[in-house]
């Protein structure tokens, strides 16, 4: 029995998501691992699409249980230290490369913000971190990409070290 | 307002979190300050990047100075142009070309591949034109042998236009495989580019005109290769559609 009911292109939209997601230049460097991988993640979601009908609200809630199976996925990798090297990776678009060369945790919020197009307080409800925090990740993760491909953020002090902190 | 604060607001601004007083605000630091503009410019871009990079529709661009939570159509999109339009149409007159193209492509029916191929093209240029080439070279030959090792199948692509110099080349994510855009600037340093997929399923589709406020493209497809030139309406980016439209 499924957990959750979505529309059918919000299944796509997570499936998307998720392809995006586990795609990185350690653990899954191959389209079709890739593939298998979401597919299962996505099955023990318990998310069932249904082409028509309402949408329901769990949306944030889904993509939340997807976050979390794929980091206990991760955990239970034996991490090679060595990157793993892929013809496909070396085929992507430079952007695709830049994200997949994110840290998990920015990787992750940066997709769900550009690519799932959560609001910030969705996001953080997603991946269950304050929303301060949440903001602190985008700020990293667009930086980082942005120097990942070349591109110049202006003077000093805008584009270098990050200018927010995590109070704790 | 501080630097970190305005930091937040821009993310918050690209992702269209802010309320409407907090984004009419932050359009006025936006209007004094270059390095906030170049911030937004490039989350906005990498935002349009990974929606291309990881196959979802592009999220409407929103220009500054207009609600950016409005999910307004893009004011800059492209809309099907006629040969006989003059180079400057009035709004009007976008008006009814686009009435035109629901006429031609009514709701329901099947759509024009030359549309969306036109709107991946806009999108990618957008984007992508100013990230850094995969194949640097202005040699129309070394960049042709370099596609060709890319797309197979590839025939012989004339990669010159009036008034354009050839930069170079780089992948871009297609619509069913991995297409190339081939990448050129104009006299003022503008880009414009002709962008290749390879659709051996795709029949053949005589050249089609679409025009924005500031952009032109001309898409088709021919011999299982779909192709789509865009670039600024003064570059003659138009040239460099394989086939010209009739």
């Amino acid at each position: 029995m499924p957990i959750a009911s979505v529309r059918t292109d919000d299944a796509n939209d997570l499936r998307r998501f998720g392809l995006a997601l586990v795609r990185d230049e350690r653990l899954v460097t191959d389209d079709q691992a890739a593939a298998r991988l979401v597919d299962k993640l996505i099955r023990q979601c318990g998310v069932a699409p249904v082409v028509e009908g309402p949408r329901r609200g769990g949306r944030v809630a889904v993509y939340s249980r997807f976050v979390e199976l794929y980091r206990r996925h991760v955990r239970r990798m034996t991490l090679d230290e060595e990157t793993a090297w892929s013809e496909s990776v070396a085929r992507s678009s430079a952007i695709a490369c830049g994200v997949r060369a994110l840290p998990l945790e920015l990787r992750e919020t940066l997709l769900l913000v550009g690519l799932a197009r959560f609001t910030h307080a969705e996001a953080a409800q997603a991946l269950d971190v304050p929303l301060p925090r949440l903001l602190e990740r985008l700020e990293r993760g667009r930086c980082r990409l942005a120097q990942h491909m070349g591109v110049d953020l202006g003077a000093p002090g805008w584009g270098g070290a990050p200018h927010l902190r995590v109070i704790k | 307002m501080s630097d970190a604060r305005r930091a937040l607001d821009a993310h918050a601004y690209v992702d269209g979190c802010l309320s409407a007083a907090d984004r009419d605000a932050f359009e006025v630091a936006l209007a004094r300050d270059f390095r906030l503009r170049a911030r937004v410019d490039a989350w906005r871009s990498q935002n349009e990047a990974m929606q291309i990079a990881f196959g979802a529709a592009p999220r409407p661009r929103v220009a500054v100075g207009r609600p950016s939570n409005e999910n307004k159509p893009h004011p800059l999109a492209l809309r099907r142009a006629t040969r006989a339009a003059p180079s400057r149409p009035p709004a009007g007159a976008l008006a009814i070309v686009a009435l035109l193209a629901l006429t031609v492509w009514p709701s329901g029916g099947p759509a024009d591949p030359r549309a969306a191929l036109a709107e991946r093209a806009e999108a990618a240029l957008r984007s992508l034109a100013r990230a850094p080439l995969d194949f640097v070279s202005g040699d129309p030959q070394a960049v042709a042998a370099w596609l060709a090792g890319r797309l197979p199948g590839l025939g012989e692509i004339p990669l010159h236009a009036s008034g354009l110099t050839l930069l170079g080349a780089r992948l871009v994510p297609g619509r069913a495989e991995t297409a190339a855009m081939v990448v050129f600037e104009d006299a003022v340093g503008e880009r414009a580019g002709l962008l290749l997929e390879r659709d051996d399923a795709s029949p053949d589709w005589p050249s089609l005109v679409w025009r924005s406020a500031d952009l032109i493209a001309v898409s088709g497809a021919s011999g299982g290769l779909d192709y789509a030139a865009v670039g600024p309406r003064a570059s003659g980016a138009a040239a460099l559609a394989l086939h010209p439209p009739r």
